[in-house]
């Protein structure tokens, strides 16, 4: 059984529906991002699970224990659901030194003096933070009131810490370094950890498992590695990856065969997978690294497409290329040896591009 | 899924809404603002329209209680005490408006648009008039223009020039509104200082680019930028004005220019109750269609007052050669209306007999003398105000009622504040917000009466309460909330919500969160709220005159006593001591109000 258990979860604020019943399970001791643009519902969906917000229907079961249901009229104050929350602001008492901030929810739950301080002390060292403990929260970098906020939820020992965009208040420098830590940390507690970010390097970084959400639904839950590579629908498809993937409108020849005649000049047949309907309406959507780029046509097949752009992204060049009204968007070696107006020949093998319906959006083959 | 029943499930939900502080401590609220706002005025109305004990006597046959519309049809049809009042108290509301607007605006430009000298000082003197009660100057007005041409004594100008002032420069609707106006154009000027603080110059520049002359900027661009703020703070001038008992009173009573404040008051002394209420009634009734015409007429642009922050420049009039004159007109004009007539006072109340200003007359019989005919310092029969024993019961009234009362506000007003930050957009916030801000509509005169109407008799288990301190404390608080809620809603602002869930997760139930966090970090508004309700609490007149006796005697209501009966020195001394205190509680507020910024400051708080 699952540790976390989400079951049709739904809040709205006046019209507008903010979390649409998701459902999904969440293992013991695993690193979740819940990512998605702003405004998708993530940051909602954790507050709900720390029941600082309440839902309007739906279940939430922790280790086997109904914490929130809307039919049974449960819900577990957030003061007792042994979950810790790290602020995206940190919220960190102002008014409080290092040592009392950290130390509050013990305090709270009445532990000996003796054993606040020893945990503490063993929590400072763990944060890297020791001789700070006398220091009040403005007298402190971002990256130490971060660790800050999060010993103190780690002090209260939770079942689950739940994290809403920690790192998006750090300096870019800062934030790789911290993102070790987090990992780190996730690594020595063993705790289960829910992370929201709308910043998909972050989630892939840290993530062993990664839930991808768009208007308050879930779209694909899976390990970051096929998130990226096997997007289910094509909104992950299109959230997922910079530069973004290429999108290609196709239209099928032979749905027995699994052949795809595509606008952009390509034809494909995929070797295996299921039947697809005969001239059904899809899309082709392969990542830019994907695109093979030979400067002559040489023995093998391929698309001839215009270099119309080149732009230097530091490891490697995103090329625009044009051939009629079709686009693509490819990604070479920095020292591919191109310059603008020159022709290339363009090709994909079909194990790396996934096929969409065009309506649904879901996906056909992968 | 196992069944639940009805009544269990009613329970988890009423359980899972109460643990809640927003919703619980809004429920709570919900009686002592039903109490002392909504009860009031609904015992108002009925009062108004009822036979009272006395009408037993009169008419024959009807029973207390009893609904009836016949003091409204006798109130409605006579001149004396309807019409003529009221078309009076509008004089007062409008000419009142009229002057704090003018003078207001005048000031503001000067102070925040222009290089004029003495910015300061200046700015100090233009709120100074408001810190004081407001008829402090009615005192020194009738010092001045009083003459033996009326029969009422040599006054100040009289002494000092032979020159008689005619009698509608002495009593009636000028010197009333010219006192009322000194005492209420800082609203004007404060509020359209800041806003024209706010408006940045590169507004005014890009309209000159686009080729706008500087008439045609001010019309277009700065006027209805500020506008809002104007007409604001002249409406607040307005409602004051038209509640205020005590200049009207000393102003306008010997000059047969009677308002319904006076009436409210006179009725209520006649043992006419139910047509002193229906007055009340009328006089909140004004002041509610001028509200409600400011939010319909002003209403989403309020905004504006809020604009700015970042980014504002100021380029500033030269005034040229006209800088010092300008400054030298605007320090002689406050020392003309303020400062000298402040002295005037002081100096008065130091005079052995009245009228007379020299030296040679100069005695302490009014602050130190005692009321003993055998004592040779002995003249008039009264004490001096430190030998006067109702000296010090007022004092030790006015200290007590003030502190109690404000600490009862201000605490009050963090819990508004908190139910309305939380809770912004919800229906109980919404509701326990508009609850919270009707006082403002009422003139404090009004306000009194309502609280009569309630409080003055038995009502179930709440034992009459006029003539206690009780009823002088619940009036504070009443009348108060707005304030305190307005201070209480900015601190709540302060520490975000985020830093309460902090502690609500790592399992601290509310009383803590309260006690541990949100009181730590709201704690100066607390202060700020209970220095401000204190202040106006102590120079307040209008709000108490109705429910004040004997015993329960203040500051105020004493000087104001003498000051009725025309006993001048002790009646001025009284007030300069009331000035002192006022004018002392302000310091140490603003004193306050720098230090704990800058420790708030100091601790990154803010």
């Amino acid at each position: 059984m699952a540790f976390i258990e989400i079951s049709n979860l739904s809040k709205s604020f006046g019209e507008v529906v903010a979390v649409d019943a998701v459902t999904m399970k969440i293992a013991e001791g695993s690193f979740t991002s819940f990512l998605g643009p702003s405004g998708c519902g993530k940051t909602t969906l954790l507050r709900m699970l720390a029941g600082l917000e309440e839902p309007d229907a739906g279940e939430i079961i922790v280790g086997g224990k109904t914490i929130f249901s809307s039919s049974q009229m449960i819900s577990t104050s957030a003061k007792d659901r042994r979950m810790g929350l790290v602020f995206q602001s940190y919220a960190l008492w102002p008014h409080m030194k290092v040592f009392d901030n950290i130390a509050y929810g013990l305090k709270v739950k009445e532990a000996p003096r003796q054993d606040i301080e020893e945990r503490i002390d063993s929590l400072l060292a763990m944060m890297k933070m020791e001789g700070l403990e006398g220091r009040y929260p403005s007298e402190l970098s971002g990256g130490q009131q971060q660790r800050v906020s999060v010993a103190r939820m780690l002090a209260v020992e939770p079942q689950i810490l739940l994290m809403d965009e920690p790192l998006s208040n750090l300096d870019a420098k800062l934030r790789l370094g911290m993102r070790a830590e987090l990992k780190r940390i996730h690594r020595e507690t063993g705790i289960t950890v829910i992370y929201v970010t709308h910043d998909q390097v972050e989630a892939f970084g840290l993530s062993t498992c990664v839930a991808v959400m768009n208007e308050g639904r879930i779209q694909q839950v899976d390990s970051p590695a096929n998130i990226y590579s096997r997007p289910q629908n094509l909104f992950v498809a299109g959230f997922i990856g910079t530069p973004h993937v290429n999108l290609m409108p196709g239209k099928v020849a032979n749905g027995e065969n699994r052949k795809i005649e595509m606008v952009g000049g390509f034809d494909l047949t995929f070797p295996k997978g299921p039947t697809l309907r005969d001239s059904q309406e899809v899309i082709v959507a392969v990542r830019p690294e994907d695109l093979k780029i030979r400067k002559g046509r040489g023995g093998r097949d391929g698309v001839e497409y215009l270099v119309d752009g080149i732009l230097m992204s530091g490891p490697d060049l995103l090329l625009n290329l044009k051939r009629k009204a079709s686009i693509l968007l490819a990604r070479v070696g920095r020292n591919f040896p191109l310059s603008e107006g020159d022709k290339v020949y363009v090709d994909f093998n079909p194990s790396e591009c996934n096929i969409y319906d065009r309506k649904t959006g879901n996906i056909l083959l992968a | 899924m196992e069944e639940i029943p009805t009544i269990a499930k009613l329970a988890r939900f009423l359980r899972i809404k109460l643990s809640q502080p927003r919703i619980f401590l809004g429920i709570i609220l919900l009686i002592p603002l039903t109490y002392l706002i909504i009860a009031p005025i609904i015992s108002l109305i009925t009062g108004a329209s009822s036979f009272q004990l006395v009408d037993i006597f009169r008419l024959p046959g009807v029973k207390v209680g009893e609904f009836t519309l016949y003091h409204w049809g006798k109130v409605l049809s006579n001149r004396a005490i309807f019409t003529r009042p009221l078309l009076n108290t509008l004089l007062i509301g409008i000419g009142v408006a009229g002057v704090t607007m003018i003078l207001g605006c005048m000031i503001a430009w000067l102070v925040s648009r222009t290089d004029m000298l003495l910015k300061g000082p200046i700015s100090i003197l233009a709120t100074l008039p408001y810190i004081l009660p407001s008829w402090a100057l009615a005192l020194p007005w009738i010092e001045m223009f009083r003459n033996t041409g009326m029969g009422i004594g040599v006054g100040f100008l009289e002494y000092a020039t032979g020159l008689k002032a005619p009698p509608w420069l002495v009593f009636g609707p000028l010197p009333v509104i010219i006192v009322l106006g000194l005492h209420y154009f800082p609203f004007v000027f404060i509020m359209v200082s800041s806003a024209l603080r706010n408006v940045s110059s590169e507004l005014e520049e890009a309209g000159e680019l686009l080729g706008a002359g500087r008439l045609k900027i001010f019309r277009t661009i700065t006027f209805p930028i500020v506008m809002p703020a104007l007409l604001s703070a002249a409406i607040l001038a307005f409602s004051r004005a038209v509640g205020s008992f005590g200049t009207p009173s000393l102003l306008g009573i010997p000059g047969r220019f009677t308002v319904l404040s006076i009436l409210i008051k006179s009725l209520m002394d006649k043992n006419r109750q139910s047509e002193s209420y229906i007055l009340a009634i009328i006089l909140i009734s004004i002041c509610a269609v001028v509200f409600y015409l400011n939010n319909r007429v002003i209403g989403t642009r309020k905004s504006f007052e809020t604009m700015g922050g970042k980014g504002i420049r100021k380029h500033l009039v030269p005034l040229g050669k006209l800088r010092t004159p300008v400054c030298g007109a605007v320090i002689v004009f406050f020392v003309v209306t303020i400062l000298f007539p402040l002295g005037l006072l002081v100096w008065t109340s130091f005079m052995s007999n009245a009228g007379d200003y020299s030296i040679s007359n100069f005695s302490l019989q009014y602050w130190i003398g005692v009321a003993d005919p055998a004592d040779p310092t002995y003249i008039t029969g009264y004490p001096g105000v430190f030998r006067h024993h109702m000296f010090f019961t007022s004092l030790k009234n006015t200290i007590l009622i003030s502190v109690v009362g404000a600490a009862i506000t201000a605490f009050m007003g963090m819990l508004v504040g908190y139910v309305l930050v939380r809770g912004r957009g919800k229906r109980l916030s919404s509701l326990i917000e508009q609850l919270s801000f009707v006082p403002i509509m009422i003139p404090s005169i009004a306000f009194g009466a309502t609280y009569i109407s309630l409080f003055g008799v038995s009502r179930g288990p709440i034992p009459a309460l006029y003539g206690t301190l009780a009823i002088m404390i619940l009036v504070v608080v009443g009348k108060q909330i707005p304030y305190a809620s307005r201070t209480g809603i900015s601190a709540m602002y302060q520490p975000s919500k985020e830093l309460e869930e902090a502690a609500e997760v790592v399992g601290a139930g509310w009383l803590k969160r309260f006690r541990q966090i949100i009181w730590p970090l709201t704690r100066v508004g607390f202060s700020a709220g209970f220095l401000i309700v204190f202040i106006t609490t102590t120079r307040e007149l209008s709000l108490f005159i109705m429910l004040v006796t004997a015993r329960t005697s203040i500051l105020t209501t004493l000087t104001f006593s003498y000051a009725e009966m025309g006993v001048r020195q002790l009646s001025y001394a009284l007030m300069t001591t009331l000035v002192m205190l006022t004018l002392s509680f302000t310091g140490i507020y603003k004193l306050y109000e720098r230090h704990s910024a800058k420790s708030l400051m100091e601790k990154g708080i803010l």
